[in-house]
């Protein structure tokens, strides 16, 4: 992923890292055999960076952790 | 700076499509070219000149607007639609809310969060995990920065 360079390089890069981290860390942990389920969608619009904006997924069902 | 004009336009479904070799011919034929789509506009495709013009003011300008065509918003959107000095106050202040000591203090936020998306949808077997997980972790994250509900991170 790029983030640019120069005086406007992206301000969210350090976050960006940590969540995506985080997410992927998620993912693998709680729904390790998840497998693509349809054709992801991308935008309409959004050529200059491979955006999806539906990513439908199957995976086995498991328990939930939190009390939420 | 050799210029051509060309017919790119980078809001068509075929740029969309083929991204890549579009880029790929300008690059090799005109990595600085004149588009004349949206009122024209220059585009640069290689890496030498894109460098090259994040480091000279006078090209590289992102004042009143960054968008081709130009937003039809009445104000610069902060702090990318600006240019020095501004954008080095800006930088000033927010760079320290950003920083990678202050992205590991919302690490603990971001998996908290990623526990309760993923909760949502666990039991089903099935996600669409753009929407349901990498959508809304970062809109919840930035909210809860900014002190605002993050219920509310939802455009509708």
């Amino acid at each position: 992923m790029s983030f640019g360079v120069g005086v406007h390089r992206c301000l969210g890069s350090n976050l960006a890292r940590m969540m995506f981290r985080v997410m992927i860390n998620e993912v693998l942990d709680r729904l390790p055999d998840y497998e693509l389920a349809g054709t992801p969608e991308r935008f309409e619009d959004a050529a200059e960076v491979y955006a999806v904006c539906k990513l439908p997924i199957r995976f086995t069902p498991a328990k939930r952790l939190g009390t939420a | 700076m050799t210029a051509r004009e060309v017919d790119f336009d980078h809001h068509s479904p075929e740029f969309r499509e083929n991204n890549y070799a579009i880029y790929k011919e300008l690059r090799s034929k005109c990595p600085v070219a004149y588009s004349t789509r949206h009122g024209g506009f220059w585009v640069m495709t290689d890496y030498e000149s894109v460098f090259e013009a994040t480091r000279n003011e006078g090209v590289f300008r992102s004042y009143p607007t960054v968008g081709v065509p130009a937003s039809t918003l009445s104000y610069p959107i902060l702090p990318i639609e600006s240019d020095s000095p501004l954008t080095g106050k800006l930088r000033a202040i927010t760079l320290r809310k950003f920083s990678p000591a202050a992205a590991d203090r919302l690490e603990p936020a971001a998996r908290e969060i990623a526990t309760e998306l993923i909760d949502a949808f666990i039991e089903r077997g099935h996600c669409d995990i753009v929407q349901e997980l990498t959508t809304p972790l970062p809109a919840r994250i930035i909210l809860r920065m900014l002190g605002l509900d993050e219920e509310k991170y939802r455009a509708t």
